[in-house]
């Protein structure tokens, strides 16, 4: 469609395409959203092809380490998307990505990615690459060669279902896999991938092969055994598997975002256990690629100050130069040009418009100016974002012609006014790329008690000193329980201390140990529990239904049972602060949207925590075994 | 800084424990004796190579190769130069390798090692730094860097003197760099030539933040206006 300039100028007031877009999110990484111009950093993007041409022709059998270094927001994310859509696009590997390390233990986190990452689409379309690797288990031991689709289309729900899981026979066929692969020991673990392609049991698959805990019923269901739940056993599985997977496919894995300067309880960096971690991999398996991503520093700093160095840095950084890692180099003139290009023709194309100039409303002097200084990838979309605001503020004034000193004034604050709402636009922007990131995982972060007791305990403090449903709020101390803390206030100047615990395990018996602590009030010196849990609890279970009639009934406390849309804004909002830098966000501006929005002072969870107990189970509880 | 480095002492080669940077001052030292003194006796103010073997480093012993280096490097950094004299080659100390001098001897690090020191380097040292109290502002600054191009060739000799030194492994700080040519050239000139040499793709600046966050450390990086703090310099291998 032809517009005038006018017309054009009018869709670019109303539509910035850089505002809040300047993070590369991980769902982005999966599904490709994030625009990307493959000459930049080809370097390190080639040298993983080249590897993993090496290994898939056999001339490398081996385990390759690569790591990239380069500073934040230079595009070490974006590469890593690039490989992910080349080997879908080539089916010529299977991709793994490692991030959000917060919580247990790097070993057991990295299974949990494993697993996850397995779940997603891989070159064939609508089919997991878990469901990938069970077809190929199966024809392999049956000398057919049938589609995933085949498979799955036989156990989809009808009324005959148990008589097909009968005939298949899955003993059978696992005793035959075994047969053919003698290199596995773990039966079940071949069980678990192949009932990733039975649609009622995939995501108990998953969940189980990430080392998760399901439900007994779940579990006799699928005739599994428990999980164990400890990092030496997470990290066997997984290499189990991985073995598994490689005999058919290269797994490529990508552990990105090693650059937290946070400890854990030994005092280790990320920079420090996830190298170990590649160590250890590289030793057990026969074939892979590593992919480690980190600032410059952090290589320098952390890695080469590692306890016998040369033996880590010798095996994440082998190719294509012993010892060296790939460095990202920033943008250039020209580079910057190209960037520009494909986000400005990404919009225009959207917005079904020919602009005058495929740069417009940018010059391409403007843009190789920049290129002087050689910026990140992120530096450039925020100055085209401040640029393209800078356009719609300037434009608004002239819109208003200044006659006299009165209208001057009203004009001004006006101008200000608009300002405002500009800016809490812009928050919004980037707020609902981090709400579209936490959708993305939710079904994950439903059952991740520490991201939840997390964006708790951020809203809680952020309203110290502030009144919700009649409770004043004055502090907020941890509580030594799982998952807990204490909020100290009163209510109608009745001075209460409620010890929050988000529980929202499956496992009756962890349940039941944090219930225990819970109804503990005088060692941990509160006036109410209160019990944040979505999930029912197992009929049999009698010692947790004993807890929770001393919590409910003698005690006082209370249960809070809560929905995916009461946690997945409170998340992105935390998700937002924490990465205020880079959307160029102040903390005002943030708070100022979010009391706007009513985020935290609406929150269901938050309200329900403080109101008073109604002294009864809530009525909103999903149960986990519904769909078996 | 000076590393008073006296970690391990070899039996047999006492001097295997003092730092480059101390043996530089001391020869610096020595040659600024040597040209005071010659500049009554004679009209020179250079010292002749050969003279320098055994008038040297404090009557230690430095071996020949290590010597040849430190000397090679205080040319490269422009604090002595050699001439040709008479077809003799005499070494001279320049305005910057003086002006270098007094800073090191100022750094509250520097300490004078072993039990005994001669006479007249001590009034060396006691002239240079009279000069410089009564007439501090007069750091000689005659060396100054006025193109572009011996910018460049300066600081690279300084990046590679660096990186190799604190083993930085291709991440100079800038602000070390900065202070190393100290005012041969102005401030301004720096972060100019410095971009330059960055748009030229001789370096890249990076990462935006410096260990400990020190102000004056900060103050010395680079700053741009949209790429903001730039406080390292890696060198850029041209393919």
């Amino acid at each position: 469609m032809n517009m005038n300039v006018d017309q054009i100028n009018e869709l670019i007031k109303n539509h910035n395409p850089f505002a809040g877009q300047t993070i590369v999110k991980s769902h982005q990484i999966w599904e490709n959203t994030f625009a990307d111009v493959p000459t930049i950093n080809n370097h390190a993007s080639d040298a993983v092809f080249s590897a993993l041409e090496l290994i898939n022709s056999g001339q490398r059998q081996s385990v390759v380490g690569i790591t990239i270094v380069g500073d934040k927001g230079i595009g070490k994310t974006q590469v890593i998307s690039r490989i992910r859509h080349h080997l879908q696009k080539e089916n010529s590997g299977i991709f793994i990505y490692v991030s959000e390390y917060s919580g247990t233990n790097v070993k057991s986190v990295f299974l949990k990615r494993l697993s996850e990452s397995m779940k997603k689409i891989g070159s064939l379309p609508k089919i997991s690459q878990w469901q990938e690797i069970a077809t190929l288990l199966i024809n392999e031991a049956s000398g057919k060669n049938l589609l995933p689709a085949r498979y799955i289309s036989y156990f989809t729900e009808r009324p005959d279902f148990e008589k097909r899981i009968e005939e298949f026979n899955f003993e059978k066929r696992i005793q035959r896999i075994l047969q053919v692969r003698s290199d596995i020991n773990d039966l079940y673990l071949i069980k678990g991938i192949l009932l990733t392609l039975i649609p009622k049991y995939s995501d108990y698959a998953v969940r189980w092969l990430a080392g998760q805990e399901l439900t007994q019923a779940q579990l006799e269901a699928m005739d599994l055994p428990p999980v164990k739940d400890n990092a030496g056993e997470a990290f066997n599985q997984a290499c189990e598997l991985l073995k598994i997977i490689s005999k058919y496919k290269t797994p490529v894995i990508c552990f990105d975002e090693l650059d937290s300067t946070d400890r854990d309880s030994s005092g280790l960096k990320l920079s420090h256990t996830v190298p170990s971690l590649g160590k250890d991999l590289s030793n057990s398996l026969e074939r892979c690629i590593l992919l480690f991503a980190m600032y410059p520093h952090t290589w320098q700093d952390d890695i080469k100050s590692l306890p016998r160095t040369e033996a880590v840095v010798d095996r994440i950084a082998d190719y294509p130069q012993q010892g060296e890692p790939v460095a990202l180099n920033r943008l250039n003139g020209d580079q910057i040009l190209e960037l520009v290009k494909t986000w400005l023709n990404n919009f225009y194309q959207k917005h079904n418009i020919n602009p005058p100039d495929p740069l417009y409303p940018f010059t391409a002097d403007q843009l190789k100016n920049w290129g002087r200084e050689r910026l990140t990838v992120r530096q450039v979309l925020q100055e085209c974002d401040k640029y393209w605001r800078s356009l719609t503020f300037s434009s608004e004034q002239s819109e208003h012609p200044v006659t006299d000193n009165i209208t001057v004034t009203e004009n001004t604050d006006n101008i200000i006014e608009n300002n405002a709402v500009k800016e809490n636009n812009l928050t919004k922007i980037a707020f609902t790329s981090e709400l579209e990131e936490v959708n993305s995982k939710i079904d994950s972060l439903m059952n991740d008690n520490q991201v939840i007791i997390d964006a708790l305990g951020f809203c809680f403090t952020h309203l110290v000193g502030k009144t919700i449903e009649r409770f004043n709020i004055e502090k907020i101390e941890p509580l030594k329980i799982n998952y807990c803390f204490k909020i100290f206030g009163t209510d109608h100047n009745t001075p209460i201390t409620i010890g929050v615990a988000v529980s929202q395990y499956s496992n009756m018996q962890s349940l039941g140990a944090v219930l225990k602590q819970l109804v503990n009030y005088e060692k941990h010196k509160l006036t109410r529990g209160c019990l944040v849990r979505s999930k029912d609890t197992s009929p049999g279970a009698r010692g947790v239904r004993q807890q929770l009639d001393v919590l409910l009934n003698e005690k006082g406390g209370e249960w809070v049972s809560f929905k995916e849309e009461h946690i997945s804004q409170i998340i992105a909002l935390r998700e937002l602060y924490q990465n205020r830098a880079d959307y160029d966000l102040t903390e005002e501006q943030i708070w100022q949207f979010a009391s706007h929005e009513k985020i935290i002072t609406e929150n269901y969870l938050v309200k329900e925590i403080l109101s008073a107990p109604p002294g009864k189970e809530p009525d909103n509880l999903t149960d986990e075994d519904a769909d078996l | 800084m000076i590393n008073k480095a006296k970690v391990q002492v070899s039996e047999e080669n006492p001097s295997s424990y003092l730092t480059d940077e101390y043996v530089s001052i001391l020869f610096l030292l020595n040659l600024c004796k040597l040209s005071e003194k010659n500049l009554i006796e004679s009209k020179h103010k250079g010292i002749s190579v050969n003279s320098l073997k055994r008038h040297s480093l404090g009557k230690k012993y430095i071996e020949h190769t290590r010597k040849e280096a430190i000397i090679e490097r205080l040319k490269s950094d422009h604090l002595v130069e050699l001439k040709i004299e008479k077809k003799r080659e005499l070494l001279f100390l320049t305005e910057a390798g003086k002006a270098h001098l007094i800073k090191q001897l100022a750094d509250a690090n520097f300490d004078f090692l072993g039990t005994v020191i001669g006479t007249r380097l001590v009034n060396t040292v006691l002239d240079l730094m009279r000069s410089n109290v009564n007439n501090s502002p007069s750091i000689p600054v005659s060396n100054k860097i006025t193109s572009y191009d011996n910018f460049q060739v300066l600081v690279m000799a300084i990046y590679d003197r660096l990186n190799k030194e604190y083993n930085y492994g291709h991440l100079v700080p800038i602000y070390k760099i900065r202070r190393e040519i100290g005012d041969q050239v102005s401030r301004l000139d720096f972060n100019e030539w410095l971009l330059e040499m960055q748009a030229n793709d001789i370096l890249q600046l990076q990462g935006g933040s410096i260990e400990d966050g020190a102000k004056d450390k900060m103050e010395d990086s680079i700053y741009t206006e949209i790429g903001g703090y730039r406080c390292y310099a890696k060198k850029l291998n041209k393919n």
